[in-house]
């Protein structure tokens, strides 16, 4: 598909600013209004879902040419769908969505290419990680943990780490704390160690969409070969490319794919984890886009006029996962659960996707900053997310402002609960020695 | 500026309407000047009598020629704000004759009515159809009800006062060149009976366009144009209606009530009166009014709840129980009478115009009235400032009556101070005009808004707002150029 | 599609002007990027067709407050640039509608500045959504109106500048006589505060003192941005009976959370329209009605069965359509009282009527809907499904009169939409969507018909011009405004009604001396010379509205009596 495409969608708006804004039915304050962190940065129309589309049109037409500016605008999204979500409420007829990745594309193909963006696509290159790590150190994080190496091991679990949780010590001890619950409740768990790599999502929401194909390609392969039932990953990027982007490239995966919250949810509900220490905390949950609305399955294009298209296959967010993490919350004794007000596919992003930590870190803060005064607002002690990046983002905007707000994984809840003690580094760094 | 006398005024005048509808006889003259609000720089030369909307274009056309002032005036006298008082000599256009009751359509409750149609005789027709007229408080028996609306004057039912507009809808006005103009739907296309026959009925106030020359017309004393009829809104007539009342002491408990009352939409007429606004309006002579003053509590407010064309009894049943809840969530004690007057008198009195003599110079023969906007949150404070200065200035605060109407659906209210005077009485009458115009003064400045700004109010309300004096300026350039049309009333004058 | 003309395309702002512009708002808040330019100019909704294109503007500005505002309107004389501002953007007629403008984007003056609970009144910014407003008000028990365009339109911007309505109106009147006061920047950039606000005394009240400017700052139509830009103004609320922060869960056909207490949602069908005018007339006027109006069946079917209208079989289905339409005199009432007793008052005077006139009458919560209709109502949340049939849609409404003369004019409208869907110049919605609701109690009552198509289909698109000169043609047969303002039309129809336009221009020449408003859906003058489309259809109907214009235009001495 090109951005010529999608020229039948960018038509289709009729301007009516439903992408701006969280459906009208959950609008539930002046402040908390607003759906899309790019056009409240920004305030052009252009740096909106609608506007966006616009410009692309403005473009298929031959009206306008794709300039430094106009590729600026493009990148400056976090393709968190949240505006694809809100025209969908109204409309079956337009994939706002698709446009934005497409109007990537467009710019890569028209070489309108960021330096940050282009460290990234290097890094991959020669690392196969987002962040500029050694390849080969992408499985120290797993020193020490019996897990297979499906390598030379079959297991019937894959465990696909992701970029961040990879190679983010901060973030090592849930992740290994994690493994070992899987571990202990029965689960065969292997993973790729230095041969995983990056799932390719965020080369392909860049633009780069070879790269993107490559990084699947080798996935493919992987799994394949390790004849695995399952992937597990804790990545929610990693996870909602799997379901969408991996098909839409035509990469399907032979495999079940699911987040790792859904695993344990499965295995608390089996009875298998048993979640008894109290965590008393009153905590809010942010919903990773990735996990949420972004994670929709993939359907297949609709051949032929969009506005006769059956709502089976309508992607509008709604197959996102939101409830297994408040399901999970709400298994850990002592954590009450408080809503902010935008919420599941209604909800707000934390800045981190699309590129945009990457190349525009100033908006990536105030995406984060806007939802950690969003989470405060409830009254909630701690923010809870199950999404690496998500993480990341609200740490480091609170880092930069001098604030703190206690952000948790959910999987840090879950082990607490569990009963088990978070390893400190230097325990990690012992057992990595190992 | 030619005289009658002197020029051939009264013979092209005469040439119009005709000889017996023109006259400069003094005593007739004299009629128009009334009103201690007057301060006439101007006196009428002349007064002509239309009888139709051709009339009335002649009559602004040949003032263009001859450059002659017109004060249009449709009311009888008594007069008090000097509104039909010439600022320059000037012949008055008296609307009196033109008093057709134009269509009264029960259907779409709309009437329409020429300016010499007083609230009596409207009253009585839209009546014969099951239909209410809305009326100020105890308008005088002379009143024009045209007049009366054009001049956003309050109407008792703050529920059906929605807009400040109301109850006036469209109107046929005659500009200062003599340019017919009708707003709203009753522009067109089509005729009155054009649109009659599509069902229309002159309903919408809005437009044409992208204009409302209603409202501009209205509130501005006849200075912009000749309103020569209206179409007005008028309401279902009651199957049942109730008043009561509920006196108290203190004001602020019956303003809190007032508030929620009208957020519910729950009391068809609704006003605040004091004890000597009450029983001016009960009772006929001083000595009554006094005795009858005495035996009330400081404040009354008085409401109606009505029951209309369906299950009139439900109606009046869950408002009552409604305000009963109110009434008692703010400890307001309600009553079905007050000394003087039960449900059903109170109902018949601000259900009519009010009888002679007129209510408000029952007590000594004048009245000095301080009126404007404010909201009803504010209005205790205006009360001690009246009394302050009332005192301050050696005048009886006794003598002052006070009436306060919430007008659209209680958002606001119109806030009278009744400054009670014996006309004959010189020293007397002078220190009710001191008190009048430092009361007036003063108020301004503490908020209250002179939307309705007579004599010595215009000074007053347009000094505060210069923006809208020079619109205002530029819209009466284009609207009347050769400044026909009430010379140097409201902004218009040269010191503004 | 077709491609737009160069004509729709200026010159580039020359630099002095924009350096100018960004001096007064700053750099980050000014853009000339043709690309981003285009993000104004694309207008699909009420665009005359059949290009869905305006004129793009050669800047656009972001400013953040009444100065800056007047800034840029300074700006704009002083270089002799045009101005046009735009707030939520709900259609071309906030887009640019001539050459060299410049188009100021009021998103960052987006606040709700006062909300005096006890006075029933909010102060809000122009980008303050309804939806916002909406969220903030019912916290104070308070509502506010919502013109039928919905959530995301800006109040301000339909209680000043353009035209609205809604089925709230039977409770919550219409937008331009819910203003209070006002700040107005004039053409000129000079600023202007009407009623109390001007004499310092509050937002109370926008009348006065003496003559009120809001007849010159509106009439029944805004001015579409032509005269000014609006700033701040006082809007009425009014009572809200439900719970503070009612949050369904849903967002639209899925919407579900309880009823209020005293609160239902009822629809009534009658045997013929003129049961229907009489009933109807006779429940609103006794004050019933949350939001009351009568739908249309086509409507609820491009809601409801989108899929299904545009099949060769629904085309066929002619006994089916008859069976639709024999409940197209249908009414809903969405109502919200604040007692057991006032509801059953409601329900009493609604089934009397409904007895009365041979109808019936469904509680909507036996149906399993009334939740969904009362939230979507109440909220405001569901007119943009008007989208979702076909793409787009226009409506094609005149005077908004006495509620008979509205459902008379009703079958008229029905046969033009019918003549243009055996056409197949639109969708076929069997042409019954009309609907009607009704303002204060039922003062005065609305007839809207709304026409779906895709505006990417070049087929529909030109069919829209014609229609909406057929609706004019008749709501002028009907001795109504036309809906719809353009310089042809003003000055073809002006004559009918008072000769306006002279009134209405001299209102502009004070306020806009230099011109430097976009003034084409206030008061400039048709293009001398301007050849007709070369269409048939249009040039039918040029010379039937020129015709009918000729026939009611006044006289001298007034209308034709």
């Amino acid at each position: 598909m090109t951005l010529s495409d999608y020229e039948r969608d960018m038509e289709g708006c009729s301007r009516c600013a439903s992408c701006k804004w969280v459906p009208f039915n959950q609008m539930r304050s002046w402040r908390f209004a607003k759906n899309c962190p790019s056009i409240t940065r920004y305030d052009f129309h252009a740096y909106s879902g609608g506007g966006r589309m616009l410009m692309g049109l403005s473009m298929v037409k031959g009206r306008s040419e794709l300039t430094d500016e106009v590729a600026d605008i493009i990148y400056r999204c976090q393709l968190c769908g949240a505006c694809d979500t809100a025209c969908k409420v109204y409309r079956d007829d337009i994939d706002l969505s698709e446009v934005l990745l497409e109007l990537r594309t467009t710019c890569v193909e028209q070489g309108k290419l960021i330096p940050e963006h282009m460290m990234v696509i290097d890094s991959l290159k020669r690392e196969g990680n987002v962040l500029g790590e050694p390849k080969a150190e992408r499985g120290a994080w797993a020193h020490g943990l019996p897990v297979k190496n499906i390598n030379n091991e079959k297991a019937d679990v894959i465990f696909h780490t992701g970029c961040r949780y990879s190679y983010d010590r901060e973030l090592w001890p849930t992740l290994r704390g994690t493994v070992k619950l899987l571990l202990s409740a029965g689960l065969d768990v292997g993973i790729a160690f230095s041969e995983e790599s990056c799932c390719g999502g965020r080369a392909y929401e860049m633009g780069f969409r070879g790269e993107a194909q490559n990084y699947a390609e080798d996935m493919l392969s992987r799994v394949k070969a390790s004849g695995a039932k399952l992937i597990v990953t804790p990545c929610a990027d990693g996870y909602a490319h799997f379901r969408y982007i991996y098909p839409r490239m035509g990469k399907a995966l032979p495999v079940e794919v699911m987040h790792v919250s859904e695993v344990i949810l499965h295995l608390v509900k089996e009875g298998k984890l048993s979640l008894k220490n109290e965590v008393p905390m009153l905590v809010t949950w942010h919903d990773p886009c990735h996990l949420g609305r972004m994670s929709e399955p993939y359907l297949p294009e609709w051949n032929g006029d969009k506005i006769m298209r059956t709502l089976d296959r309508k992607r509008a967010g709604h197959n996102g996962v939101y409830d297994v993490p408040r399901e999970l919350l709400k298994f850990i004794p002592g954590v009450d659960l408080v809503e902010m007000e935008r919420i599941r596919e209604w909800s707000w992003c934390c800045g981190a996707g699309g590129g945009v930590y990457e190349a525009y870190p100033e908006l990536c803060t105030f995406s984060a900053l806007e939802r950690i005064e969003e989470a405060r607002s409830t009254g909630a002690e701690a923010m809870a997310t199950s999404c690496p990046w998500c993480h990341v983002a609200f740490r480091e905007a609170l880092a930069e402002t001098g604030d703190s707000f206690p952000v948790y994984d959910i999987l840090d809840l879950v082990q607490q609960s569990v009963g088990l003690s978070p390893e400190t580094s230097e325990e990690i760094q012992g057992g990595e020695r190992k | 500026m030619a005289t009658v006398a002197e020029s051939p005024v009264k013979k092209r005048l005469s040439d119009i309407v005709g000889s017996q509808a023109v006259s400069d006889k003094p005593d007739v003259l004299q009629s128009y000047a009334g009103g201690p609000g007057s301060a006439p720089r101007g006196k009428p030369i002349a007064t002509v009598r239309p009888r139709n909307r051709n009339e009335v274009q002649a009559i602004v056309r040949l003032a263009n020629e001859l450059g002659i002032n017109l004060v249009p005036a449709s009311s009888g006298p008594p007069r008090f704000r000097g509104g039909t008082v010439p600022c320059e000599a000037g012949v008055i256009v008296d609307l009196s004759a033109m008093d057709r009751i134009v269509r009264v359509d029960r259907l779409n409750m709309v009437a329409i009515i020429e300016p010499g149609v007083t609230f009596a005789r409207f009253k009585a027709e839209a009546e014969k159809q099951q239909l209410r007229v809305f009326m100020p408080l105890l308008p005088r028996s002379t009143k024009s009800a045209l007049a009366s609306y054009l001049d956003r004057e309050p109407i008792t039912i703050p529920k059906y006062h929605w807009d400040m507009s109301d109850p006036m809808l469209t109107a046929e006005i005659v500009f200062g060149e003599g340019d017919l103009f009708r707003t709203g739907s009753a522009a067109g296309p089509g005729s009155l009976e054009d649109q009659w026959k599509m069902g229309l009925a002159q309903k919408n106030p809005e437009g044409p366009a992208q204009t409302s020359f209603n409202r501009v017309v209205q509130g501005a004393q006849g200075t912009l144009g000749i309103v020569t009829w209206a179409s007005v809104k008028l309401g279902m007539l009651p199957e049942i209606k109730r008043c009561y009342f509920a006196q108290d002491d203190s004001l602020e408990r019956l303003v809190d009530f007032s508030y929620r009352v009208h957020r519910i939409k729950l009391a068809d007429d609704f006003l605040i009166l004091d004890r000597m606004a009450l029983a001016s309006a009960l009772a006929e002579s001083p000595d009554e009014i006094r005795a009858l003053a005495e035996k009330q509590a400081p404040y009354t407010l008085i409401y109606c709840v009505c029951g209309y064309w369906h299950f009139p009894e439900k109606r009046v049943a869950y408002q009552e129980k409604g305000i009963s809840g109110i009434a008692q969530h703010y400890g307001v004690r309600l009553t079905n009478e007050v000394p003087g007057a039960g449900s059903k008198r109170m109902s018949e009195i601000i259900d009519n115009p009010s009888s002679e003599p007129y209510w408000k110079l029952r007590l000594k023969g004048g009245v000095r009235e301080v009126f404007f906007l404010t909201t009803m949150d504010k209005t205790p404070g205006f009360i001690k400032q009246m009394e302050t200065l009332a005192e301050e200035r050696g005048f009886p605060v006794g003598d002052i009556g006070l009436y306060i109407q919430p007008v659209q659906q209680g958002r606001n209210c119109h806030m009278e101070f009744q400054i009670y005077y014996n006309p004959d009485d010189e020293p007397e009458t002078a220190r009710a005009n001191k008190l009048f115009k430092e009361a007036s003064r003063a108020m301004a400045g503490s908020g209250a808004f002179f939307s309705r700004p007579y004599g010595p109010w215009a000074d007053i309300a347009y000094s505060r707002c210069p923006d809208t004096v020079w619109m205002l300026k530029e819209i009466k350039e284009m609207l009347d150029p050769n400044r026909v049309l009430n010379r140097g009333k409201l902004c218009f004058g040269e010191e503004i | 599609m077709k491609q737009t003309g160069p004509s729709l395309i200026s010159p580039p702002i020359g630099d002095e002007a924009y350096k100018d512009l960004e001096e007064a708002v700053g750099p980050e808040f000014v853009t000339r990027e043709p690309a981003v330019l285009d993000g104004y100019a694309w207008q699909p909704l009420w665009n005359e067709g059949p290009e869905m294109w305006v004129h793009r503007p050669i800047a656009v500005v972001l400013p953040a407050s009444t100065e800056e505002v007047q800034a840029v309107v300074k700006i704009c004389n002083k270089h002799g640039l045009k101005f046009k501002a735009i707030c939520t953007g709900w259609g071309a007629l906030a887009g640019p509608r001539c050459e060299n403008v410049v188009q100021i984007e009021l998103r960052r003056m987006d606040r709700i500045l006062e909300i005096d609970e006890k006075n029933m009144f909010v102060v809000v910014e122009p980008h303050a959504i309804g939806g916002q407003v909406m969220a903030e008000t019912m916290r104070k028990g308070l509502h506010t109106h919502i013109v039928s365009s919905g959530a995301a339109s800006s109040p301000l911007a339909s209680a000043t500048s353009c035209v609205g309505c809604a089925p709230d109106g039977t409770y919550m009147n219409w937008s331009s006589r819910n203003l209070l006061g006002v700040e107005w920047v004039l053409p000129d950039g000079e600023v202007i505060r009407l009623g109390t606000l001007g004499s310092g005394d509050g937002w109370f009240c926008g009348d006065g003192p003496g003559p009120s400017l809001r007849g010159v700052l509106r009439g029944r139509l805004g001015a579409f941005g032509g005269n000014g830009v609006f700033t701040k103004c006082a809007l009425k609320l009014y009572n809200w009976p439900g719970p503070p922060e009612p949050v369904p869960e849903g967002f639209l056909y899925d919407t579900e959370l309880e009823l209020p207490p005293h609160c239902k949602a009822y629809i009534m069908f009658f045997p013929d329209r003129k049961s229907l005018a009489d009933a109807t007339q006779a429940i609103t006027v006794e004050g019933i009605g949350y939001n009351a109006f009568k739908p249309g069946m086509g409507s609820l079917l491009t809601m409801i069965v989108p899929h299904l209208l545009h099949k060769e079989s629904w085309k066929k289905a002619k006994y089916l359509k008859k069976a639709i339409q024999a409940f197209n005199y249908q009414f809903l009432e969405v109502l919200a009282t604040d007692s057991a007793e006032e509801l059953e008052f409601q329900e009493a005077v609604m089934r009397d009527e409904v007895s009365k006139h041979g109808g019936f009458m469904m509680d909507m919560e036996h149906t399993g809907m009334a939740e969904m209709i009362f939230w979507t109502f109440v909220l405001s949340s569901n007119y943009p499904i008007f989208f979702k049939a076909a793409g787009m849609f226009i409506t094609a409404y005149g005077q908004d009169e006495s509620h008979h003369s509205m459902v008379m004019a009703s079958p008229d409208g029905e046969k033009i939409k019918q003549k243009w869907i055996d056409r197949g110049g639109i969708l076929d919605d069997n042409a019954d969507s009309g609907i009607h609701f009704m303002m204060e109690e039922s003062t005065v009552s609305h007839y809207e018909e709304p026409i779906e198509f895709d505006h990417r289909n070049p087929d529909q698109t030109r069919t829209i011009k014609p229609i909406e000169m057929e609706f004019t043609h008749m709501q002028a047969e009907h001795c109504m405004e036309s809906g719809i303002t353009s310089p042809v039309m003003r000055k073809m129809f002006g004559p009918t009604e008072g000769f306006y336009t002279k009134w209405q221009k001299g209102i502009g020449k004070i306020i806009d001396p230099r011109g430097c408003a976009d003034d084409y859906l206030y008061n400039a003058e048709p293009v001398e010379g301007e050849p007709l489309p070369d269409d048939p259809a249009i040039l039918e109907m040029t010379e039937k509205l020129a015709d009918i214009a000729t026939k009611m235009a006044w006289t001298e001495d007034g209308p034709l009596e």
